[in-house]
């Protein structure tokens, strides 16, 4: 450089976006994008029913068993003085899971650049996380709490202020956060440290001042002594929050991501076994992976997702490091034989899977002919697979064929249940839109007739939501001489002295997941509009004129 | 099969969490306390669970118990983390662990598979554990309902209950599948237990190098524990073949196995003929009958109990009661001087006694005082090692008042709402054990208990023998000198010594002669410092609880009838759990001291073996009996006999579990038997409910009922005229809702219960036979309907909505 020379012109610098920053973007707007729809358009239904139903109730001042509550919930509770739709609460859940991103992308000097995105693109299609995240349960904070609880043990973060905020979060959120908190309660003991007084105080504060609220209700009246996470857990185990168990939403949702994880954890673990210094971080991620499993194995007959999501959220964690890893090394494996078994394993396996759908299509298995095809096709595929990945050079190629078998199930269950397809066994048991029509017709009906509006026992689930900004309504087994529509069962005998008005109404519905064998799975996999639908139908009824 | 690998699985887990505290309570064993950590782990994990209940901490359902459970893993890597010695003692007892688990397995899937052929839950006081054991797990609030009595607490030592509904609900098993299985857990768990224990005495006594030998103790011990029975099973082996001599029954007090003489139809065989059919005795239940050996008493044999499966506080306590002693035997066998300062050092130890100790009354109220003795004077011969007399006594004070004081507090939720049927301690004035009957039960315990001497002679010198004699002989004098007081005061001293028959004076001057003996072996071992010390004192002191039950008893509700019925029969239990754990260890070194040529031992021990293997005949021939020979369907399932029997009964059952919330009130039949007299009119045919199908649906639901079984309450709550005029005015009203024609009344009655449900099941068809039973359509909803079974509910009306 010569100094004091006139400059030379230069060409203009064009601006770049870095690629990983084009990545990050990118990939969390699939994150966002994929929670987006079932902000705005899902029926309320699971987990969500039950608790907006509650923060209804409570807002009302009725006292009902399914406020419990959580912060979040109270929260819900107060926008219902201003509203009586769930999009601002769903709103509400979308932004706090909306930093999700953000606390992966804090991770980045933990998991790596790669790692931590991968960790995020395999959150972003986590089918029960994204329900979980993007409806407005009283678990609606859960996941981002959780997540930045993770970030702050992982640098770890050292301000007292911000140990009593995550304390008061996670005392009076859901139960997601529990296996973390004691699995680095565990870690903590292992390695015989002893986090500075100050920390644990403030923590302890902001417990405190939780359970406080909670057992406050927010304001909303006190039931007691409440810990928030403790009555979710139970309610989750012993009310159906779900159609389908936790045991099934791993069946037909998270299969891949906890067998990917499990194989990860795994790894990660045998690094640790053999390790002087073993790292800290993933010590706590297995430590927590473990709390959470031991949840999802004692819940699996549970009708809720949430033990679901408590694993997949540290397995993702575990796996996308590792999937990293299993990358590199599958860019680097040798493909020279590869290149051409490896597809040639896929199509011969791709037509024994042809066979075996036209089964599930068609409700049997074949015949022997069919059974010696599928075996076939079966065997040279698997003898294809097993000489390309003959090696240590060649193994690595074989990942390909995991991710891809992996990624399917994972892609097809997110998309669907991201945008909203209405025959997606999560969320259920849904509030259906005619539930809402049905109480518009039961008003205009009312405000002709006068009285009281009845509605039958059975229906009592859905009746505080499907009938909310309605004033007083009934729940009877029996018409009281007050009222003069009533809604009642269609399959219940009518009540005496009431006409029918022509039409049904499903009150409830809940869409069954599979139950069967493998067909059954595979047939749903195929079409997702298989699964029986059930509805709770209702009949419109007034009385006689005398 | 789930449900078994589930809960055994939980078991395993409960005992290797507990691990870490049994490394620091019971170092000094050679299995590190492994054995004894299963009932280490529960009661403690029961007991947090009780306490965060209470406290309103735990919600209540399974969540609740899961939670604990992680909660204790926590306290365990915490423990395992702290203690420098763990790693290094886990090493030292591996093999030890891997054998405890293995026999825990066997001893549980062994268990299961007898209990599968005998599950039904039903008949003697089952209903009642049943119900005890739903309503820890159904109780929405804490401390537990009473079920059977509805809007009252539970007033009885249920902790047994508990500790069973943790592994049940961690399980997730039903109730009826938990009780069984909880059966199984107590089973193993004190196979393990006494093995442990047993195994660790006889090393210490033995020596290092005695280690077959000391495998040997425990095995005795174990078959002394849980599969000795009474020496009665001989003669009914014998009666079923109809070979009997007349004069030996007769001598052996077993007159009720011959056969009846014209016109004479007591105290004799009435029985089918011929007796047996196999090669066992085939007569339905012969087996309970050898517990009433002894007139108006019951003497109960752990044996006896796993085979009858009641769920009882005191078989459930057996692990606990293990424990206990294991917890005085390790104390024993430390060093240095015990006071409070120790517990100044060591605080959490303080604590953990105090919850165990402290949970034998929680668990069997009549275990506390026994066993916290034990361990009260296991401080006071350590501390004699190490300090004067005085000095040792002030220690052992001040040690063992603070466990005492917080053992008490630590339960104050439970004794605030426990009322003991016990109403004073008074002399037993009628008539005494005769020795043939006190041989038959206790015949094969004493002798092992007597080989003790044999060690006693061996290793302490004359003089010292006879200076201890001297010192001990108050021992067994003193009871009797405090029954003539008493006997004087309640101005019956006459009456009391004719009563008690010549028989009655023999046996209690053979119990007192064996007490001093073992006890004058005590004192001469413990002056020598010799480890047989404390095996001698267990036997003493079980020989000694015998004497005592012959000449006391506390009162209660049984005074007027059969007044030392409990007090035998608890006592005795305790009596032979000490004996079993110390009679392994005597048997085998009298056992070894032949082997070594020392012939006198061998002479002693060969007719004491041959006693014990008589011993064994009870349960060979109970245990086909109770399963007629393994050719029943098997089912782990206590209620799967009401399926097969009366499905619509089950499916009514089953329709409770699945529909009515836990705490909801249920009424159903008051368990009284109602006809029509002469003029027609209702009157009650039979009064009883006890050890009935009445409260069935309370009991296998957890659902409370306004009134179940009338006496036990009064046993519970105490027989006084206000308990009385309540339980009947509850039976009234009950009666009246199902009787009345005005059938207003059965709303009025419900709402005076509180009730939301009312039951027309089997059983209310039986209790209010022909058209007495009114109908309740257009009064109440109908529910649930299933044959002509139907349940019935309170209209429903309630706001959704503000106004």
């Amino acid at each position: 450089m010569t100094i004091g020379a006139a400059p030379v012109d230069a060409p203009a610098r064009r601006r770049e976006i870095p690629l990983s920053a084009a990545l990050w973007l990118g990939v969390t707007a699939i994150f966002l994008g994929l929670r987006l729809g079932p902000t705005w358009q899902a029926p309320v239904g699971g987990a969500e029913l039950a608790h907006l139903s509650g923060a209804w109730q409570a807002q009302a001042d009725i006292g009902d068993s399914r406020f419990v509550p959580s912060l979040f919930q109270a929260l819900c509770a107060l926008l219902f003085n201003w509203t009586a739709s769930e999009v601002p609460a769903r709103i509400l859940a979308f932004a706090a899971t909306a930093t999700v991103p953000a606390a992966i992308y804090c991770l980045r000097p933990r998991l790596g650049e790669a790692g931590a995105l991968l960790t995020l693109v395999i959150l972003a299609f986590d089918a029960p996380a994204i329900v979980l995240g993007s409806t407005a349960s009283a678990m609606g904070f859960d996941l981002a709490i959780t997540a930045w609880l993770f970030v702050a043990l992982d640098r770890p973060v050292r301000a007292p202020w911000a140990w009593a905020v995550l304390g008061f979060l996670v005392a009076s959120a859901g139960p997601l956060a529990l296996p973390l908190a004691a699995g680095a309660a565990t870690v903590a003991f292992l390695r015989r440290e002893q986090p500075p007084g100050a920390l644990l105080g403030a923590g302890a504060v902001g417990v405190a001042a939780a359970v406080a609220a909670t057992s406050a209700g927010f304001g909303f009246g006190a039931d007691g002594l409440v810990v928030a996470p403790f009555r979710l857990l139970d309610s989750g185990s012993s009310t159906p929050w779900s159609t389908a168990t936790a045991a099934q939403v791993v069946a037909l949702y998270s299969w891949p991501l906890l067998v990917g994880g499990i194989v990860a954890a795994g790894w990660c673990g045998r690094r640790l076994l053999f390790d002087r210094a073993p790292d800290r971080t993933n010590l706590l991620l297995l430590a927590w992976c473990g709390f959470a499993a031991a949840w999802l194995v004692a819940t699996a007959n549970a009708h809720s997702a949430l033990p679901v999501t408590a694993l997949t959220l540290p397995l993702a964690l575990l796996l996308g490091p590792a999937l990293s890893a299993a990358i590199t090394a599958m860019t680097r494996a040798d493909w020279r034989f590869a290149r051409y078994l490896v597809p040639a394993g896929v199509v011969a396996a791709s037509l024994a899977g042809a066979v075996v759908v036209d089964w599930a299509s068609n409700d049997r298995t074949g015949g022997a002919d069919d059974w010696r095809r599928v075996l076939a096709f079966v065997a040279v595929a698997g003898a294809a697979l097993v000489f390309a990945g003959n090696g240590r050079r060649r193994a690595p190629a074989l990942w390909s064929v995991a991710i891809g078998v992996a990624a399917l199930p994972l892609l097809a269950g997110a998309m669907n249940v991201g945008l909203s397809a209405v025959e997606e066994p999560i969320p259920s048991p849904v509030s259906p839109s005619q539930a809402r029509l049905l109480r518009d017709v039961t008003f205009e009906l009312q405000s002709s007739a006068g009285g009281e509006i009845a509605i039958h026992d059975s229906f009592r689930k859905g009746v505080a939501w499907a009938f909310r900004d309605s004033g007083p309504v009934l729940i009877v087994s029996r018409v009281p001489a007050e009222a003069n529509v009533a809604i009642w069962p269609s399959a219940a005998p009518p009540p005496d002295g009431f006409t029918r008005l022509e039409g049904e109404w499903a009150f409830m519905q809940a869409i069954k997941p599979p139950t069967g064998d493998g067909l059954d799975y595979l047939r749903w996999f195929i079409d997702r509009n298989s699964p029986a639908v059930m509805a709770e139908k209702a009949i419109v009824y007034t009385r006689d004129k005398e | 099969m789930t449900g078994v690998l589930a809960f055994w699985g939980v078991s395993l887990l409960t005992g290797a969490l507990a691990l870490p505290l049994a490394f620091r309570l019971l170092r000094r064993f050679p299995d590190a306390g492994a054995g004894l950590s299963f009932p280490l782990g529960l009661a403690l994990l029961s007991y947090a669970y009780f306490t965060l209940r209470v406290a309103d901490v735990l919600p209540a359902g399974r969540a609740g118990y899961l939670l604990v459970f992680g909660l204790f893993a926590l306290v365990s890597v915490l423990l395992a983390s702290r203690d420098r010695r763990f790693v290094p003692t886990l090493r030292r007892g591996g093999p030890a662990l891997v054998m405890t688990a293995g026999l825990f397995t066997v001893a549980f899937f062994g268990y299961t598979f007898f209990r599968s052929y005998t599950a039904d839950i039903s008949g003697t006081e089952q209903p009642m554990d049943l119900m005890y054991l739903n309503a820890t797990l159904e109780s929405p609030d804490y401390p537990p309902d009473d079920p059977w009595l509805s809007g009252h607490k539970a007033s009885y030592y249920y902790f047994g209950y508990l500790q069973t509904g943790v592994l049940t609900a961690t399980a997730g098993v039903p109730a009826s599948e938990g009780y069984n299985l909880g059966l199984a857990y107590t089973f193993a768990a004190a196979a393990t237990g006494v093995v442990s224990l047993a195994f660790a005495l006889a090393r210490w006594v033995l020596g290092g190098a005695a280690q077959r030998w000391a495998f040997a103790a425990s095995g005795v011990s174990l078959f002394l524990l849980l599969f000795l029975g009474s020496l009665a099973g001989v003669f009914e082996l014998a009666a079923a073949h109809d070979r009997y001599n007349t004069g030996v029954y007769e001598a052996f007090g077993v007159d009720f196995l011959l056969p009846c003489a014209p016109g004479v139809t007591e105290d004799c065989y009435r029985g089918p003929t011929p007796r047996s059919t196999a090669w066992y005795p085939t007569e339905f239940w012969f087996w309970f009958r050898d517990t009433r050996v002894i007139p108006d008493t019951i003497t109960e044999t752990p044996f006896f109990s796993f085979l009858l499966g009641d769920l009882h506080p005191h078989v459930m306590s057996i692990p606990l009661v293990l424990l206990s002693l294991g917890l005085s035997a390790s104390l024993w066998r430390g060093r240095g001087r015990l006071d409070w300062r120790r517990h100044r050092r060591a605080p959490f130890e303080l604590v953990a006694f105090a919850v165990l100790f402290g949970a034998l009354a929680f668990e069997n109220a009549w275990d506390v005082l026994t066993f916290t003795a034990v361990f009260a004077v296991a401080a006071l011969l350590r501390n004699l090692r190490a300090a004067p007399v005085v000095d040792a006594i002030a220690g052992v004070v001040t040690f063992v008042v603070p466990v005492a004081v917080l053992g008490v507090a630590a339960y104050v939720p439970w004794y605030l709402d426990f009322s003991s049927q016990a109403s004073g301690f008074f002399p037993y004035v009628g008539e005494g054990t005769r020795p043939a009957h006190a041989f038959l039960q206790f015949g094969p315990l004493l002798l092992c208990a007597a080989l003790t001497l044999v060690w006693a002679v061996r290793r302490a010198d004359r003089g010292a023998l006879v200076s201890a004699a001297a010192f001990t002989a108050w021992v067994p004098l003193l009871p009797l000198v405090l029954w003539i007081v008493l006997c004087a005061y309640h101005g019956q001293f006459g009456d009391a010594t004719e009563a008690r028959g010549t028989g009655g004076w023999v046996t209690l001057a053979i119990y007192g002669a064996v007490t001093w003996a073992l006890t004058t072996a005590l004192v001469a071992l413990a002056r020598r410092r010799s480890a047989a010390a404390l095996p001698a004192g267990l036997l003493a002191l079980g020989v000694l609880l015998l004497l005592g039950s012959e000449l006391f008893y506390i009162k209660d509700v049984f005074a007027g009838s059969v007044p030392r019925l409990n007090t035998v029969f608890k006592l005795s239990y305790q009596a032979w759990i000490l004996l079993s754990v110390g009679g392994g260890p005597a048997f085998v070194a009298a056992i070894r001291g032949a082997w070594s040529g020392r012939a006198p031992a061998g002479w002693v021990a060969a007719p004491v073996a041959g006693v014990l293997a008589l011993g064994g005949v009870y349960a060979v021939i109970a245990i086909p009996n109770r399963t007629d020979a393994f050719n029943r369907e098997t089912s782990i399932d206590g209620l799967a006999f009401v399926a097969r029997s009366d499905p619509d009964e089950y499916a009514l059952i089953r329709w409770v579990q699945d529909n009515v919330p836990a705490g909801t009130v249920i009424v159903e039949a008051s368990g009284r038997t109602w006809g029509r007299d002469g003029s027609g009119n209702p009157t009650v045919t039979n009064p009883g409910s006890d050890y009935s199908d009445s409260g069935r649906v309370s009991a296998r639901t957890g659902r409370p009922t306004p009134i179940g079984w009338y006496f036990h309450e009064v046993q519970w709550r105490g027989e006084t005229a206000a308990n009385h005029a309540e339980f009947s005015r509850r039976q009234d009203l009950v009666d009246s809702a199902y009787l009345a024609a005005d059938r207003a009344t059965v709303v009025r009655v419900m709402a005076e219960f509180g009730a939301e449900y009312l039951v027309a099941g089997r059983i209310e068809r039986q209790r209010y036979p022909g058209n007495l039973l009114q109908p309740f359509d257009g009064v109440l909803d109908l529910a649930f309907e299933s044959g002509d079974l139907r349940i019935y509910r309170l209209p429903v009306r309630d706001q959704v909505g503000a106004p």
